[in-house]
C-alpha cells in the first residue's frame, strides 16, 4: 500500500509532478486537495508555471500584473455571482422563474386540451343536431333512420337538410352509402343519401 | 523520497481540474488560471496591439470559459478549448473599434494563429509597458541564472523536461535512473529555482474566490 507524503515539502514534489502531468490517484487526489486549501501550494503551482514558461523561451509577465489579473478575475467572477456550475435550488430565483414558467405551459396546455373536444362538439357535429329550422318533411326518408334511434315519446330533431344537395345525392347516390366511420365525426364533413335500398 | 515503479503518464490534469470546479470548488478553476494565462495573454497580445485591451480580452476569455465550463465535453485539451474562446473574444470584442477601419490598424495587429507560445524574438508585445518589460526581464534573469547555478543532474532533469518537452519515463532512460529520481530532480531544481522568484511574484496570499 502506498504511502501518502504529508510533509509540505513532499507536497510540493507532488504539486511538481503535477505540473508536469505525471501524476496519479492517490497522489493527484492529494495533491489537487492540498492545492485547493494551501496558500504555499498555490504559489508553488505558479512559481514552477512562470519557470516553466521562462525556460522554454517565453518572457514572463510581470509578477505584479499577473497578481493583478488574478485578483481582478475573482472580483468580477464574485461580482457576477458566476457559477461554473450549481445545482438549482429551490430558493434560487432562476430555478423559482422556471417553475412558474413551466406550470404556466402546463396549464395553457390542458386548457387547450380540454377546449378541444368542445370546439368538435360545437362547431363539428352541431349542424346536423341543430334544431328548429325544419327543411325537410319529418318522417321522411332522409330522417326516418335518425328517427327510429330516438327515444319513445321524445320530439324527433329536424335537420337542416338543403334541397339541391339531396337532389344531387339523390341523382348520384350510387356513389354514395352508408358512412365509413359508422357513426359521427366530427372533424369530417360528409354527406349522405340514405334512401331506401332498391 | 519514494522511488516508484515505472507509470504511464498520468491522465489530464486540467481535466480534473475543471471537474473539480464543476464539483464546486472555484480554487482549482484559479489553478487553471495561473496556469494559461501568461499563453492567452501572448496570444491575444499577437492579435491586439492596445495595451490595455490585451488584458481586458484575458479576462472576458476567463469569464467566458468559467461561465461555459458545463459544456466543455472534455472531447479536446482544456487549452484547445480556452485558445478558441480567447481567438473568437479577441476578435469580437472592441466590434466598435474594428468596424472603423480607421481604427481597426491601431487595434489589431496582422491575423496570426500560429503558435502563441513562443514570442517571436526582438518582437515585443505593444501591451507591455516599460515597466512590465523591467519586471519580466528579471524574472526571466532570475530563472536563468538559477538555471545556471543548478547542479548538473539537477539541470539537465529540468532541462529535459521544460526545454526538450520529455516524458519523467523518457528522462529516466536517458538518466540512466530510477523514474522516482527524475521525479525529485526535477523538483528539488525547480524548488531551488522558486526560492530566487518567490520574493519577486509578490503573491497576495490569503485571497479566495
Amino acid at each position: 500500500m502506498q504511502t501518502l507524503p504529508q510533509t509540505d515539502e513532499a507536497l510540493a514534489e507532488l504539486v511538481s509532478a503535477l505540473a508536469d502531468g505525471q501524476l496519479q490517484d492517490p497522489e493527484l487526489t492529494q495533491a489537487l486537495d492540498w492545492l485547493s486549501q494551501s496558500e504555499q501550494g498555490r504559489q508553488q503551482w505558479q512559481a514552477y508555471h512562470v519557470l516553466g514558461d521562462v525556460l522554454r523561451g517565453g518572457r514572463a509577465l510581470a509578477p505584479r500584473a499577473e497578481d493583478a489579473f488574478l485578483q481582478r478575475l475573482r472580483d468580477q467572477i464574485q461580482r457576477e455571482s458566476l457559477p461554473a456550475h450549481r445545482p438549482a435550488a429551490a430558493n434560487d430565483r432562476r430555478f423559482l422563474w422556471r417553475m412558474v414558467a413551466g406550470l404556466a405551459g402546463l396549464v395553457f396546455v390542458s386548457l387547450a386540451a380540454w377546449q378541444v373536444p368542445g370546439w368538435q362538439e360545437k362547431f363539428g357535429a352541431g349542424p346536423l343536431l341543430a334544431q328548429g329550422v325544419p327543411a325537410v318533411p319529418q318522417g321522411g326518408p332522409a330522417s326516418a333512420p335518425f328517427a327510429a334511434a330516438q327515444a319513445p315519446g321524445a320530439e324527433p330533431p329536424s335537420m337542416i337538410r338543403d334541397a339541391q344537395l339531396d337532389a344531387l345525392l339523390a341523382a348520384h347516390k350510387q356513389f354514395g352509402g352508408a358512412s365509413a366511420l359508422q357513426g359521427p365525426a366530427g372533424f369530417l364533413r360528409s354527406a349522405t343519401f340514405e334512401g331506401k335500398a332498391p | 523520497m519514494s522511488e516508484s515503479p515505472l507509470q504511464p503518464p498520468a491522465s489530464d490534469s486540467d481535466a480534473l481540474l475543471v471537474q473539480r470546479t464543476l464539483d464546486g470548488d472555484p480554487r482549482a478553476f484559479e489553478l487553471l488560471v495561473i496556469k494559461y494565462q501568461r499563453r492567452i495573454q501572448r496570444l491575444i497580445g499577437r492579435m491586439v496591439r492596445e495595451t490595455d485591451l490585451v488584458e481586458d480580452i484575458a479576462q472576458e476569455t476567463f469569464i467566458k470559459a468559467y461561465r461555459g465550463l458545463p459544456q466543455f465535453r472534455g472531447d479536446a485539451q482544456f487549452y484547445t478549448w480556452l485558445y478558441r474562446i480567447a481567438v473568437n473574444t479577441a476578435k469580437k470584442f472592441p466590434l466598435e473599434f474594428k468596424r472603423q477601419p480607421s481604427l481597426s490598424d491601431k487595434f489589431f495587429g496582422p491575423a496570426d494563429d500560429g503558435d502563441e507560445t513562443f514570442w517571436p524574438a526582438g518582437e515585443p508585445s505593444s501591451y507591455e509597458t516599460p515597466e512590465t518589460l523591467l519586471a519580466a526581464k528579471q524574472l526571466a534573469q532570475a530563472v536563468n541564472a538559477g538555471l545556471q547555478a543548478l547542479p548538473d543532474d539537477l539541470q539537465q532533469a529540468l532541462s529535459l523536461r521544460e526545454i526538450e518537452g520529455l516524458s519523467y519515463e523518457e528522462i529516466a532512460m536517458l538518466m540512466d535512473c530510477p523514474l522516482g529520481t527524475v521525479r525529485s530532480r526535477i523538483f528539488r531544481a525547480r524548488e531551488i529555482i522558486s526560492t530566487r522568484l518567490k520574493p519577486m511574484l509578490n503573491t497576495q496570499t490569503g485571497k479566495r474566490w
